[in-house]
């Protein structure tokens, strides 16, 4: 025996025909099924009836302010450890790739434009550049200031890593607006 | 919304703490009674009230003024609770955790009113927790905040049929559960008491 529209009928908010009742009418005095569904469907909603709100144990919003200063240094914590993982990574990146860059043609805007094509050219010219130091050691030991370029490449280091510092320590303790819960 | 709640939503936008407070306690009710109808416990129900309140704060620019604030909260709580039923059963509850606040007043002076309204609330939170979570949004939000079907759309983020059929689906299925949790000629004993409406 079908159930349908029946189910539908007996489950939905919707307003029914008076056809509709009737049909309904007949259908539930021989459909042991629906009856047991329109019963147990009413017995639910008296059920719903008699529950009402519940309430959370007193002091919620001051366990809800602890519980928000907690979710404040979370985050940041979890800021500073993102600030400290780019900057050591950029830091890493930088000093790697001043090491392998031909420093005499050296050019910010072109190393940033294209960090990562020049990742790969890095990569490429790795043992170029390894060989020219090694035939330029072999040539004129005497004339290469190695000092000199390791002060600089030193020098630009140092000053990347104290800007990133900055701009971190910058974003991670610039002051909140609003009030400070006590 | 009272123009005080609009002024504390206002303010809290504009980072005062003490008028996001405010919020919470003025609605901790019903995004508690929410969290506990869909999670089955006190414990697991306030972790979820917390956590929806500190979501609510944290993207509280995001709210849109011209939406009511009650189902805004209440759509982030509902959501909240159903991640937590997917990645997790939570345990069954028992009447050990029913908080002591489920007794409505009026009944605090007759103890077997009072025992029967939490034997009604554990058989009614029993049947609750055997269905699809969606679902059980759906019923709470009809049953305990008489909400309409296109404010359950709105608080699932569902479309208004999607609704219907979700709301005739749990009928359906906590009808079942009702009538298998009844001893076997339970319902033909219980028919005298049955309401004329039909």
């Amino acid at each position: 025996m079908s159930h349908q529209p029946y189910e539908k009928w007996l489950l939905s908010e919707e307003v029914i025909s008076q056809q509709d009742k009737e049909s309904l009418k007949i259908h539930l005095q021989e459909c042991k099924s629906c009856q047991d569904l329109r019963y147990a469907w009413q017995a639910v909603e008296q059920e719903f009836a008699v529950n009402t709100q519940v309430e959370p144990q007193n002091g919620f919003t001051q366990r809800w302010e602890i519980r928000l200063e907690k979710a404040r240094e979370t985050r940041r914590q979890k800021r500073i450890t993102v600030s400290i993982g780019i900057t050591l990574a950029f830091s890493l990146l930088t000093i790697w790739s001043i090491l392998l860059t031909d420093l005499t043609n050296f050019s910010l805007s072109y190393f940033l434009g294209n960090l990562f094509a020049t990742l790969g050219q890095f990569v490429a010219r790795v043992i170029h550049i390894l060989r020219g130091f090694e035939s330029l050691f072999r040539a004129f030991p005497l004339a290469i200031p190695i000092s000199a370029a390791l002060g600089v490449s030193l020098m630009v280091t140092v000053t990347l890593l104290l800007a990133f510092w900055a701009a971190s320590l910058f974003k991670i303790y610039q002051p909140k607006q609003g009030v400070i819960l006590q | 919304m009272t123009n005080g709640e609009a002024l504390w939503i206002k303010q809290a936008r504009h980072g005062d703490d003490e008028a996001f407070g405010s919020l919470v306690e003025a609605y901790q009710k019903p995004v508690f009674n929410l969290c506990y109808r869909m999670l089955g416990n006190a414990n697991d129900a306030e972790d979820a009230a917390q956590e929806s309140f500190i979501r609510a704060y944290h993207h509280l620019r995001r709210y849109d003024p011209k939406r009511s604030f009650a189902t805004w909260l209440l759509s982030i709580a509902s959501h909240y609770c159903i991640d937590c039923l997917r990645k997790k059963r939570l345990p069954t509850m028992s009447t050990a955790v029913i908080p002591e606040e489920t007794v409505p007043d009026t009944t605090a002076q007759n103890p077997e009113r009072k025992i029967f309204s939490l034997e009604k609330q554990t058989e009614i939170q029993t049947l609750l927790e055997k269905i699809n979570p969606t679902d059980k949004a759906a019923i709470v939000f009809r049953y305990w905040y008489d909400y309409s079907e296109v404010e359950i759309a709105e608080a699932l983020s569902l479309s208004v049929s999607a609704v219907k059929s979700r709301l005739f689906r749990a009928r359906r299925e906590l009808a079942k559960l009702w009538l298998s949790s009844q001893p076997s000629n339970g319902v033909k004993e219980r028919r005298p008491h049955e309401s004329p409406a039909l």
